[in-house]
């Protein structure tokens, strides 16, 4: 706090003091220690009368002549379109998503389609990949039952035949 | 910011224009028509003196409102209405002024060139104001209003803002200081200076509204 009794050493901080107290923005105490400091400081009392003058002017200022009923109505107005132009973007954009939820939901009801078709096709196809891969061997069982011997059988295994991938072929 | 439920019952109870806003929140027009028919004129007033142009102010008197009225549904009392109001108000205005100020920055140096003997200066324009060389007469009411006009002009926009809030709305500190989002010895430390200021604005005519 400011003391007001004390003699300020700038010509701001009594501006500041004295604008506070015009604005009644004082507590008791500091209200009650300006004005006994204006009884007694005739510069102090000039000065808080200057300040309070010049403020009165201000009720000179020109203030607003409007025609009410048409400010409102206008505005009304404006708020009316603004609303409605929202509305229309807001229904614009539900329909956009909820287009792109549809599209969304077929996108994805394709993709498990496909997903399905190619899982089954795959579960489906998988005893005939096993005969095609055990082919060469299907092709020679004839010959290949007559073999007694496992070391043969071991070597033709090493050489790739049983997966159709003899050394000639490679 | 949150703001508790109590704060909002207090405000509630104690402003009649925050209980219009609640009313407006659920979408009454009446009380929202209501509410523009008491503060319009006070709204375009401070506008008109933030930026100088009465058509402009009208205009952004109506940008204020709509911006109230879309902030209806999500409007809590953290403060009386008023305070709430200005600091749309003082957002509109500053977005304003500074399209103003880039609109502006070319004709400004033109008008100086072309303005020949007028003076730049707001205060060096209220000296020469209402006729200077004539001798002392009392001033009528509109010349008084045109002097005062451009003494606040001549603030800055922040002096300018605060002066009008306590001066017009008759603003305590602590709200203008929220209106304006500054802290309350700033806007005590403002306010002085604006006081100042002005004094020394009008300092010619604080003699019985003379002209010297």
């Amino acid at each position: 706090m400011t003391d007001p009794t004390a003699h300020p050493d700038t010509k701001t901080e009594v501006d500041e003091l004295l604008a506070a107290y015009l604005d009644n923005e004082l507590t008791e105490t500091e209200r009650s220690l300006v004005e006994t400091r204006l009884a007694e400081d005739e510069s102090f009392r000039s000065r808080l009368d200057e300040l309070d003058r010049a403020w009165d002017m201000l009720d000179a200022l020109p203030k607003a002549d409007l025609d009410d009923e048409k400010f409102v109505r206008t505005t009304v107005e404006m708020i009316t379109v603004a609303a409605s132009q929202e509305i229309q973007a807001y229904e614009q954009q539900r329909k956009r998503t909820a287009l792109a939820r549809q599209v969304g939901i077929a996108l994805g009801i394709v993709a498990l389609v496909g997903m399905g078709y190619m899982l089954t096709q795959w579960r489906l196809g998988r005893p005939d990949r096993v005969l095609v891969e055990n082919l060469p061997v299907i092709e020679n069982v004839d010959e290949l039952e007559r073999v007694d011997n496992i070391e043969f059988l071991e070597a033709l295994r090493k050489e790739g035949l049983f997966t159709g991938e003899t050394s000639d072929e490679s | 910011m949150s703001i508790s439920e109590s704060t909002a019952r207090r405000y509630e109870l104690q402003d009649p224009d925050v209980r219009l806003m609640l009313l407006v929140r659920d979408d009454d027009a009446a009380a929202f028509e209501e509410l523009m028919l008491r503060y319009q004129r006070r709204v375009v007033t401070v506008l008109e003196h933030l930026v100088g142009k009465r058509d402009l102010a009208e205009d952004l008197a109506q940008d204020v409102f709509m911006r109230v009225y879309r902030s209806r549904k999500s409007y809590v009392p953290g403060s009386r209405f008023s305070t709430w109001l200005f600091t749309i108000v003082n957002n509109v205005a500053s977005n304003a002024r500074r399209s103003l100020a880039r609109r502006k920055e070319v004709q400004v140096t033109n008008a100086a060139e072309q303005s020949g003997s007028q003076p730049a200066n707001p205060m060096e324009r209220i000296a020469t104001a209402a006729s200077g060389m004539m001798p002392t007469r009392q001033l009528d009411k509109s010349e008084m209003g045109s002097i005062v006009r451009q003494a606040v002009e001549s603030l800055n926009e922040r002096q300018r803002m605060a002066v009008l809030l306590s001066k017009f709305e008759e603003m305590s500190y602590a709200d203008i200081a929220e209106t304006m989002g500054m802290s309350v010895q700033a806007i005590k430390s403002l306010l002085s200076r604006a006081r100042a200021n002005l004094k020394e604005a009008l300092q010619p005519y604080l003699q019985e509204g003379t002209v010297p």
